[in-house]
């Protein structure tokens, strides 16, 4: 099992390259874990490639399993209105 | 940082300027009592520093905003009245505002907690100042429990580019959660698949509910930046479901009948308050050189037409008049573009006027003065050149009104003054120039004490009869100084004379007027712009050369018997009992086959400055006309005795001579022996 690990900066600037390493880790399995205690930070645009991510891999049937999270990630998503979103990825 | 963002960024310090420039003057007006729309300007200006400060992550910056933001909301709201001790935590603070974004801005941090005493202090006034316990900053934009909360229902829907803009949808949901209690539901129907997907276009959208006390407009605000990015609609949420009008809670809600609701679009947009939203007309910023280089092109453009119309003058066509209206109408259109040109880099003083309460203040309390300053004219539009060459030379006129011209309070008191001395700034347009006056209503001119000083110092003869306008002037001269300790506001080792020196570049005159008891009163002529000048064209043998008028006294043409040759000093022309040194253009310029006698030439007396007079000796007078400057520093290198170039219309280039240079480069200069002060 490998584990996707999230920087602590998720910004307009990270999002290019977050993109290829969800692109790589989605093609790896159907099933991604994501370490978020790191991130210091994160805006909508990361948020929407962790969505982006969760749709591409329901389609095969995976699914995001979210082992840690930071408290800036957790509020992030309570923000926008995806607090049900991140509780599903983390049971 | 990736091109893109930096751009961002530097957008975002210009937007920081700008909101600064506003504030400055308004807070200025603080302490003469705060009306609602002041404090409701300077808060949008440090709301929209701090909303931007967050998107780039300056963290000082913006939990110290968020502090001010704080003391104002309380302000506003009439939780607290603004006293003394608030107006000067205020006036700190918007200086620490300033502070921290040219910190972020040179990424050079101010010292570790250098902002901490200062949000202490806003704390300590908002506990002093408000009649019950002030609330908590978090609590400060919480609603006040005495009003009735409404639901409102917000459909924020972002447009696809407005991440690319720096805009952060997450800061507007956080700002929007301090208003109240917020219930959010994101649609994610939008975002694609991993492949699909653009990383930096923005998919989601949301319905929030917020129930609040905090008026539409608060609500708005926090979308201020957004509503041409975004579908946005803010309705009352009761009040629909209720089927009623809704009530219209302040004066600041919607003009028009029906419920209070507002829909924001990129097409087109309302919104809930006319007051809060001044209408203007639609500006773009464009990068300052870039209007340099289209003010230089119609510059070329000028003397072309001008070249154009000398040669066809000169082919002698008979039938001319079809071509004469042509050339005419060429002439119109080229002086309208270039006014229209220079219309774009002029500026209203305001940008330096407004600088100047704020060094009052500072020097007022710095020598335990009271002071307040009046402007008018600020509007008056001046070229952006002469505005940023304008700051210094005004700044030292202010700090020297307060420190040398108003009395400190008591001593007022004893004349029946009001304490608080006046200084005022003024401006206006008089005859194709700009005149600019600092006035104050203080001691006036100590003329015993101008006059002694200057005999002391051997700058008049002891039995030399002056009129009060000399004695006055006396203070322009170099090294004079009646203060006898170095001050710490006026006395930083520059004097009148380099106020005078720095108008004088600006091709401006300054001059005082001065009543005992009463005031003194700088006036400061200037050029509306530095690009164009008016000249006199001078014939020195084949070449010639431009004299600007503002340093013309006058011309004539000498009796041989009045020059006079001074060993080792040169020549000098006996002038109405004085003797004026003279200046050979031919021989400073090493001209062939000009004219040597100044008995069969010209002699152009000019205003050369601290140096006073010279007398220019030329061949003939060519003419007077505008000319287009050209830099001779950009285009070449300095030459001293030269301000530049232009070309005239027969194609020629002329030199435009810069009085003051040649004075220096003269043979007259103390200590000079020589006869021929040439400039290569």
């Amino acid at each position: 099992m490998s584990v996707t690990v999230l920087p602590p900066r998720l910004d307009l600037a990270a999002a290019q390259p977050v993109l290829c390493a969800l692109k790589a880790a989605a093609a790896d399995a159907p099933v991604t874990h994501l370490d978020a205690s790191a991130v210091d930070s994160i805006g909508t645009a990361c948020i929407q490639l962790l969505l982006a991510l969760d749709s591409s891999l329901s389609a095969r049937g995976g699914r995001i399993y979210l082992d840690a999270s930071s408290p800036a990630f957790t509020e992030a998503f309570q923000l926008l209105g995806l607090q049900s979103i991140h509780d599903r990825w983390q049971a | 940082m990736d091109g893109r963002l930096s751009q961002f960024l530097q957008t975002y310090f210009e937007e920081c300027r700008d909101s600064l420039s506003v504030c400055e003057p308004l807070v200025a007006t603080l302490g003469e009592g705060a009306d609602q729309e002041t404090i409701n300007t300077i808060f949008r200006c440090i709301h929209s520093i701090k909303g931007g400060g967050a998107a780039f992550g300056f963290e000082r910056l913006v939990a110290f905003c968020h502090g001010l933001e704080t003391a104002l909301e309380a302000l506003r709201s009439h939780r607290v009245v603004l006293d003394r001790a608030g107006y000067s935590v205020l006036v700190r603070s918007f200086d620490m505002v300033a502070d921290l974004v040219a910190a972020a801005q040179t990424g050079v941090d101010l010292a570790a907690g250098a902002e901490a005493g200062l949000a202490r202090d806003l704390q300590a006034w908002l506990l002093a100042a408000a009649p019950t316990a002030p609330p908590s900053p978090c609590q400060a934009l919480t609603p006040s429990p005495a009003e009735e909360p409404v639901t409102w229902r917000i459909q924020f829907a972002p447009e696809s580019n407005l991440l690319r803009k720096a805009n952060e949808p997450l800061l507007l949901i956080r700002e929007l959660s301090r208003l109240g209690q917020v219930h959010i539901i994101a649609d994610t129907g939008r975002v694609p698949d991993l492949d699909s997907i653009d990383p930096e276009a923005a998919y989601l959208a949301w319905d929030i509910d917020l129930t609040t006390t905090a008026p539409l407009n608060d609500i708005l605000e926090v979308f201020e930046f957004v509503t041409d990015d975004c579908r946005l609609t803010v309705a009352q949420r009761d009040a629909a479901a209720n089927g009623l009008p809704a009530r219209l809670s302040d004066d600041t809600a919607p003009t028009a009948a029906g419920p209070e609701s507002v829909a924001i679009t990129s097409n087109g947009s309302s919104r809930a308050s006319a007051s809060a939203v001044p209408t203007s007309a639609p500006t773009i910023r464009v990068d300052l050189d870039k209007v340099d280089r289209l003010a230089n092109m119609v510059g070329e453009i000028v003397i072309a037409q001008s070249m154009l119309a000398q040669r066809f003058a000169e082919l002698g066509v008979r039938d001319r008049t079809e071509i004469n209206h042509g050339l005419e109408q060429l002439a119109q259109y080229t002086r309208d573009l270039q006014d229209s040109v220079m219309a774009i880099r002029a500026q209203p003083v305001k940008s330096v006027f407004q600088r100047m309460p704020r060094i009052v203040r500072d020097v007022a309390a710095l020598l335990g003065k009271e002071a307040r300053v009046v402007t008018t004219g600020e509007q008056t539009e001046i070229d952006k050149t002469v505005i940023e060459q304008l700051a210094d030379p005004l700044t030292h006129l202010v700090r020297n009104a307060v420190d040398h011209g108003l009395e400190p309070p008591d001593e007022r008191d004893r004349l029946g003054k009001p304490r608080e001395g006046t200084i005022s700034l003024s401006a206006d347009h008089r005859g194709g120039r700009i005149v600019i006056e600092i006035a104050d209503d203080g001691r006036g001119i100590n003329r015993p004490r101008v006059l002694e000083k200057a005999r002391n110092l051997g700058l008049i003869a002891e039995d030399h009869a002056l009129t009060d306008a000399d004695i006055d002037a006396l203070i322009f001269l170099p090294g004079f100084s009646t203060n006898e300790l170095v001050s710490e506001i006026s006395g930083r080792g520059v004097g009148m004379d380099v106020v005078k020196r720095n108008i004088q570049a600006l091709g401006g005159r300054i001059s005082v007027t001065s009543t005992a008891g009463e005031g003194s009163r700088f006036s400061l002529s200037l050029p509306l712009t530095l690009a164009v000048l008016d000249g006199l064209v001078v014939a020195v043998g084949a070449e010639s050369y431009i004299i600007p008028i503002q340093v013309i006294v006058e011309s004539l043409r000498p009796r041989a018997t009045d020059v006079h040759r001074v060993v080792g000093r040169g020549d000098v022309l006996a002038l109405r009992g004085s003797y004026v040194p003279l200046v050979y253009l031919h021989r400073v310029f090493e001209v062939e086959g000009a004219v040597s006698d100044p008995s069969k030439g010209i002699v152009v007396i000019i205003d050369a400055e601290d140096r006073g007079q010279i007398g220019l000796v030329v061949d003939d007078l060519l003419g007077q006309q505008q000319v287009v400057v050209k830099s001779l520093e950009a285009n070449y290198e300095p030459v001293q005795g030269i301000g530049g170039a232009t070309i005239l219309g027969s194609g020629q280039v002329a030199l435009i001579l810069d009085a003051a240079g040649l004075a220096t480069s003269s043979p007259h200069r103390p200590g000079s022996d020589s006869q021929g002060g040439r400039i290569r």
